[in-house]
């Protein structure tokens, strides 16, 4: 495999998203909404093909206007069920989130057969086609520009609210009793969760968003306690993950398929699934090796424990 | 004996009606494989194919006569293959659903559908090298079913050992089995002979292709789970509701747990076919949680679950064999989401107006209550204090007038509400009016008065002596909380002020006078 101007973009693009995904991912993660990502990545499929059916276009504002839309529907509607009707957030978010999709389904059938809009576009964006598209050609690619400004504003809004989110995540009660509104916040955290989501997926793929919504965080959070070191980490890892995902998905499938059919036929693979795939791998070894939360630490913590020569715990044959 | 047999009548029906739908399914599969021209879902599918152009132009049409009864008659084999397989995939689903949303587990169901994915590209390609045939139907979903049962175990485990919370745990393993499989994907579409379109229906599933080969594993394992959770009842509830009591009492809680998911596994897997992997989840959730609406007792819950699910599932595939542009599994979702905002609206339990209705009921006796206190107030206000507190006294009570004035005075009303509490309480014979402003109470409003200023100014003293509560402070606090303490309470309040009350009926208010 040979590395071309392309794959640098590829890998700018996808830690540009992934680092933009990963900082609603954080306060997602702090505040136990982590399935929300994956639901508005369904949950706007009706938004999109209404607003198609309004405009008549493929025009990209009106599907992004249209998703972000839905998106923020599927936060209230889903907070709304999980209030009003007493439900489990996560089932209320389920609920919702199934619901819109079906309908988005449905309208695909019934309202705009003739034209095509294939729900697998919708779902799987490719980010080597998006990027393709421009480079070759001497130009900036847009992908890579729209995750930029995504993250600018996404580190603002973090820099900017980081004391109001901090106390809102962590202690709503309090953040309430000090006349903050963590409710607002709370929506606050979900409608750029929908922008950020709707930006990203419509040129990498849903998959890599709600892998990078997720999982960078996950990382993060076990290898600190602290909250601004934690979007640090997120952010770091975010990156990490965009550079050996692209990396593998160009070389590890392609090379084990290749030597188990004996040929030349398999090339790179959907580097979304691999970037994902990536993401995991990252949080399984900060799972083994963190220094104070990693299973081999706890073990050998544990080890140590049990070998101290005054450990009071240890039992002592009583004197007689 | 009758009267346990009554008490356990949903079991009886849910086991009769899967008993209806068993017997279906097996009079199908017993008669053989079936004749697919002789369907009207495989013509409309023929007929689709042939007059494409012609679709094209009207995408929507509504069925003849003739279609409608052939639907509704089940005349045709296949028609009532797929009736059956996914009525009763319904039924489970919702009965095992229930079991699923109370042991807030409910988006599991959709990291394991997910996780599927893997399993099936797995299968998909072993079987390309193998014999160079991709779309053995039986050997996918056994694929799938390994990784689903991986994700499932790692959803469950990951929060034990690494401290991240469930829903965390639920996003990880989705988006790393998930995004296995739309590597191995990739990779299917670069293999030259595969022809990746049995994969497609089982992301989007599609039930109008259903043949009684599937139908037979639906029931096979429609029966299994079915079986399992009218077996382990008990259990499952006694683990959905106090996991920690389970544990003590000695009951194997984890291996109970992992039972109940490899449930959730399993019919995720036989719902790959019919609603796709993307919706399957909507099928387990939505009916358990409308059935929440309806009902408290367990039994009740899992009954109209299964009655939600299974009615979801039928009308929508009766409406997508008539109409057959509709996809199958979208419209038994959004018929379940029908269901749902139904339940959410008119649940007789918990249903919003259910909940508005009992929430107004209450307000308007609280209000009543606060209003005949503070008529009596007033009446110990205008008189002499101890004159009006003796029982021997009630009769001049009835006797005396009251400006409604002073009443308002007490209470921090709108003149509209007052009015409004005033006309209740005559229309409820509570008080009669004399002129325009002012009223005398009548027997029974005496005594409601009385019971609850008595009841009012225990609590005061309750609160002053033993809840260190400034006695200007008492009074709101008290309008908090005597409407929803229990007579018991009151009792044991009684006993605690005898000394206080002695031959005093209703104590003295404790605290000054409180005004507009």
């Amino acid at each position: 495999m040979e590395w071309t101007s392309i794959d640098t973009w590829i890998v700018i693009t996808g830690a540009m998203v992934a680092m933009a995904c990963s900082i609603p991912g954080v306060f997602l993660l702090l505040s136990k909404q982590s399935m929300f990502g994956h639901g508005i990545v369904h949950s706007v499929l009706p938004g999109i093909i209404i607003a198609f059916l309004i405009t008549h276009s493929r025009d990209l504002t009106a599907v992004l206007i249209g998703a972000t839309i839905a998106a923020v529907l599927t936060g209230i509607l889903t907070q709304w069920v999980h209030r009003l009707g007493q439900v489990e957030e996560g089932a209320s978010l389920g609920v919702v989130f199934t619901s819109l999709f079906a309908l988005g389904l449905l309208l695909i059938r019934v309202a705009v057969d003739t034209v095509h809009i294939d729900p697998d576009c919708v779902l799987f964006g490719l980010l080597e086609t998006s990027v393709v598209d421009a480079v070759p050609f001497g130009e900036f690619p847009r992908v890579t520009r729209d995750a930029s400004i995504t993250l600018a504003i996404n580190l603002l809004l973090a820099g900017v609210f980081f004391k109001e989110l901090r106390i809102a995540t962590f202690d709503p009660g309090l953040a309430k009793a000090l006349g903050f509104r963590p409710a607002l916040i709370n929506y606050g955290i979900m409608i750029t969760t929908a922008v950020t989501a709707v930006l990203a997926f419509e040129s990498v793929g849903s998959i890599l968003v709600i892998a990078m919504m997720i999982a960078p965080a996950a990382t993060a959070f076990l290898l600190t306690n602290r909250l601004g070191i934690m979007l640090v980490f997120s952010l770091v890892s975010a990156c990490l993950t965009a550079l050996t995902g692209h990396v593998f998905s160009i070389t590890v499938p392609a090379s084990v398929f290749n030597a188990i059919l004996g040929s030349e036929m398999i090339q790179s693979t959907n580097i979304a699934g691999g970037m994902s795939v990536m993401a995991g791998v990252w949080f399984l070894l900060a799972l083994a090796f963190s220094p104070q939360k990693g299973l081999f630490a706890k073990w050998w913590n544990l080890r140590k424990l049990g070998k101290e020569p005054d450990n009071p715990f240890e039992q002592t044959p009583a004197a007689h | 004996m009758a009267a346990f047999a009554l008490r356990r009548l949903p079991f009886w029906l849910l086991i009769l009606l899967s008993a209806v739908a068993v017997f279906g399914v097996s009079k199908q599969v017993l008669a053989g494989e079936g004749h697919p021209h002789d369907s009207a879902i495989s013509q409309t599918q023929a007929s689709e194919q042939s007059g494409a152009h012609a679709r094209k132009a009207t995408s929507f049409a509504w069925p003849d006569w003739e279609k409608v009864k052939r639907v509704i008659s089940f005349r045709d084999h296949n028609t009532r293959v797929v009736f059956s397989g996914l009525t009763l995939l319904g039924i489970v689903s919702g009965i095992t659903g229930t079991f699923l949303l109370l042991r807030k587990r409910s988006l599991l169901s959709d990291s394991v559908s997910h996780a599927t994915l893997p399993g099936l590209a797995i299968a998909f390609i072993a079987l390309e090298l193998i014999s160079g045939k991709g779309d053995s139907l039986n050997w996918l979903l056994i694929g799938g079913a390994i990784t689903g049962f991986l994700a499932m175990l790692a959803v469950i485990y990951l929060p034990k050992i690494s401290g991240i919370k469930s829903d965390a745990s639920l996003a990880l393993s989705l988006t790393f089995f998930y995004g296995i499989g739309v590597v191995l994907l990739s990779v299917i579409q670069m293999l030259p002979t595969a022809n990746a379109s049995g994969l497609e229906y089982l992301i989007y599933g599609n039930a109008a292709t259903l043949t009684s080969t599937d139908v037979q594993l639906i029931l096979a394992i429609c029966i299994v789970c079915l079986v399992a959770c009218i077996l382990f009842f008990k259990e499952f509830s006694l683990l959905c509701f106090d996991s920690g009591y389970a544990k003590a009492n000695g009951f194997p809680a984890n291996k109970l747990d992992i039972f109940l998911m490899t449930l959730i596994v399993l019919i995720s897997i036989v719902g790959l076919q019919a609603v796709g992997l993307l919706l399957i989840m909507a099928l387990l959730i939505t009916p358990a949680v409308s059935a929440r609406f309806w009902a408290k007792r367990m039994g009740r819950v899992t009954f109209i679950a299964g009655l939600i699910g299974g009615t979801s599932a039928f009308i929508g595939v009766l409406m997508s064999s008539l109409f057959p542009r509709l996809p199958a599994g979208a419209i038994v979702v959004l018929t379940a989401t029908l269901f749902f905002i139904l339940s959410l609206t008119f649940g007789s339990y918990r249903g919003l107006l259910s909940r508005w209705f009992l929430k107004r009921r209450a307000m308007k006796r609280i209000e009543m209550n606060q209003f005949l206190r503070s008529t009596f107030d007033v009446l110990e206000g205008d008189q002499n204090d101890c004159m009006f507190i003796e029982n021997e006294r009630i009769g001049a009570l009835m006797k005396t007038p009251i400006v409604a004035d002073k009443v308002w005075n007490r209470r921090s009303w709108s003149r509209a509400k007052f009015a409004k509490v005033l006309g209740r309480a005559v229309s409820e014979n509570w008080i009669r009016l004399i002129d325009d402003g002012t009223f005398i109470l009548t027997e029974d409003g005496v005594a409601r008065a009385r019971h609850h200023a008595r009841q009012h100014r225990l609590w005061e003293l309750y609160l002053i002596k033993y809840a260190d509560v400034a006695p200007s402070q008492v009074h709101h606090d008290v309008e908090r909380i005597e409407e929803v303490a229990a007579p018991e309470v009151v009792r044991e309040i009684e006993d605690i002020f005898q000394n206080e009350i002695k031959s005093r009926v209703i104590p003295v208010e404790p605290h000054p006078q409180i005004t507009q």
